[in-house]
């Protein structure tokens, strides 16, 4: 099927990871996000009909950061709204471009749903971690009201 | 009935700051030279970084601080005179996943030295000695001057995948 295996490479805070595209809601440019400027977590939101969708924003270590010169933020599927990550630059790539091997992230997992990351790609002297679309949504929906 | 014969093991002696490890070659994938590692976010102080290693990513730990203080090793080990001897080529030795573990948990530990093989003959294996109370630590044993420390692979496993 077209778009299976596809990834998102999102950048930011200097650092890349993968996404796979099917796990993609939708991807939105800054200029149609409502940028919100007066402090909190989030860093934008998207309208969609009554419900706006948060998006936030992350420095490298996925600590929550205010938001900078993102350019887009790429929304994931979620009960009771999708929620979102602003990046600065989100890329698809072709399969042939990327493999990624499953990997367990050592210790304890930082979220109740368990570790962010289920595999990462090893090429041209890089690691890029692929995120668990359910826990990165489950994580970013958590920084809205953290505990 | 002839009593059972012990077969001589052979072994990796693994140097790192706090003391010298002695596992069984078998565990080991492969002995590499330490390269850039990529840190994982939100991962423990124990976890150095990720390497890549055959297309595989491999989670490199400091053994140092998983243990989390000498103090807490048995007094031979951090012994200047029989604890671990520090040579200076840091190495990244990788190891196959831990028992019961998914095929692909591979990791490594970082060395502060070239690690060593012996070959371990059962008088020495007979001289271990237990360690209870030392985390990840099973039994230490003396190989000539060294006394190196054997780990309860079980016990890290624990601490590696909780």
């Amino acid at each position: 099927m077209a778009g299976e295996n596809e990834y998102l490479r999102i950048d930011f805070g200097g650092a890349a990871f993968l996404l796979l595209r099917r796990a993609s809601l939708a991807v939105e440019q800054r200029e149609n996000l409502l940028v919100n400027e007066g402090g909190g977590a989030v860093s934008a939101w998207r309208a969609a009909g009554k419900d706006r969708w948060p998006a936030f924003c992350l420095d490298r270590n996925l600590r929550l950061v205010s938001g900078g010169g993102w350019q887009c933020a790429v929304f994931l599927q979620l009960d009771p709204y999708p929620v979102g990550l602003v990046a600065d630059e989100v890329q698809l790539l072709p399969r042939s471009e990327v493999r990624v091997e499953p990997f367990t992230p050592p210790g304890i997992a930082p979220t109740r749903k368990g570790h962010l990351f289920s595999g990462a790609s090893v090429g041209g002297g890089q690691v890029l971690f692929e995120f668990d679309p359910n826990v990165l949504a489950a994580f970013l929906y958590r920084l809205e009201a953290p505990q | 009935m002839s009593s059972p014969t012990v077969q001589p093991l052979h072994a990796l002696e693994i140097p790192t700051q706090a003391l010298s490890l002695l596992v069984p070659s078998a565990c080991v994938a492969e002995v590499v030279s330490h390269c850039a590692l990529a840190a994982l976010p939100l991962g423990p102080e124990w976890v150095l970084g990720v390497m890549g290693w055959r297309s595989k990513p491999v989670s490199v730990i400091s053994l140092e601080t998983v243990m989390g203080r000498v103090a807490g090793l048995p007094d031979r080990l951090s012994d200047p005179d029989t604890g671990p001897r520090r040579r200076g080529t840091r190495k990244i030795v990788v190891f196959y996943p831990l028992p019961g573990r998914k095929p692909w948990e591979f990791f490594g530990i970082v060395t502060c030295a070239e690690p060593q093989s012996h070959v371990v003959d059962s008088a020495a294996l007979a001289g271990a000695v237990d360690t209870p109370n030392s985390g990840i630590i099973a039994m230490t044993v003396q190989l000539g001057n060294s006394v190196m420390a054997i780990p309860d692979m079980g016990a890290l496993a624990a601490v590696l995948y909780p």
